[in-house]
């Protein structure tokens, strides 16, 4: 943390090339952030780019009495992901057969109808239950830190990812269990 | 393999990201473009600064000017207050 506060200050005090550093800790995080909120594995780099830039520009924004800059990074990376979700065109969700043929020949081949069905049902989720999942389940952050971002309660946090994860768990009951 | 397990199995791919190689650079160079750009604006505002600072029919044009604003904003003023 300190030591991110001294990059963070040598950038403000003009080392453009400090700010590699954190591009290079956070690239990951905020690539998978866009992504699994997007859906599109083609154009996060893209948008995650638009992230860092926009993070330069308003480093001195960065508060860091009030949040880690992980956090603040995320909440850009938020705002632009939830951006671009808007801008796409709504999702065709492809009906999941009634249930898996357990006998069936290609046990692999219905595991992949399923996880493509968790994908699709992802998309399917208003966008901010979406986010909340997001960075709760795959960016593992604490309930805290994700009403920072999505600025709400944390009491509202909790119910938006309760109830993605019931709406995912609900559309995977139309299959049975697999083999 | 029941739901539960799928679902953990999914997470897994969820959490996998790959971050192409050139990513970092291609930051940087944007960042690099965004200096350059924001140098040469601040370089010149300042030299325009400086001409107009060189010249005093430029100094007295840009005085008159700010005069003849408040002025104009003076009069508004008035205006406003005798018609209320």
């Amino acid at each position: 943390m300190a030591e991110e506060l001294a990059i963070i200050q040598r950038v403000l005090n003009g080392d453009a090339e400090s700010f590699r550093l954190l591009v290079e800790r956070y690239a990951g995080p905020v690539i998978r952030m866009i992504r699994n909120t997007t859906g599109d594995s083609h154009t996060c780099e893209d948008l995650a780019q638009e992230v860092f830039l926009s993070a330069y520009v308003n480093l001195a924004a960065f508060d860091p009495a009030r949040s880690h800059f992980a956090t603040w990074l995320l909440t850009i990376a938020r705002n632009k992901a939830v951006n671009a979700a808007k801008k796409k065109r709504p999702v065709c969700l492809a009906d999941p057969p009634e249930s898996a043929d357990p006998a069936g020949p290609d046990e692999a081949a219905v595991r992949n109808e399923f996880l493509v069905a968790l994908d699709e049902q992802l998309l399917a989720l208003p966008v901010e239950q979406r986010t909340a999942f997001v960075l709760a389940e795959f960016e593992r952050l604490s309930y805290q830190q994700i009403a920072q971002i999505e600025g709400v309660r944390v009491g509202t946090v909790k119910s938006r990812i309760n109830r993605a994860k019931d709406k995912l768990m609900n559309a995977l009951k139309r299959f049975g269990d697999v083999p | 393999m029941n739901r539960q397990d799928l679902f953990n199995t999914w997470k897994g791919h969820k959490e996998k990201v790959e971050v192409s190689r050139g990513f970092s650079e291609q930051v940087m160079r944007r960042v690099a473009r965004r200096e350059i750009a924001r140098r040469t604006s601040a370089a010149t505002s300042t030299s325009r600064l400086r001409q107009m600072a060189a010249r005093p029919w430029a100094r007295a044009a840009i005085v008159i000017l700010g005069v003849l604003i408040g002025l104009v904003r003076i009069v508004m003023t008035l205006d406003l207050i005798l018609r209320a």
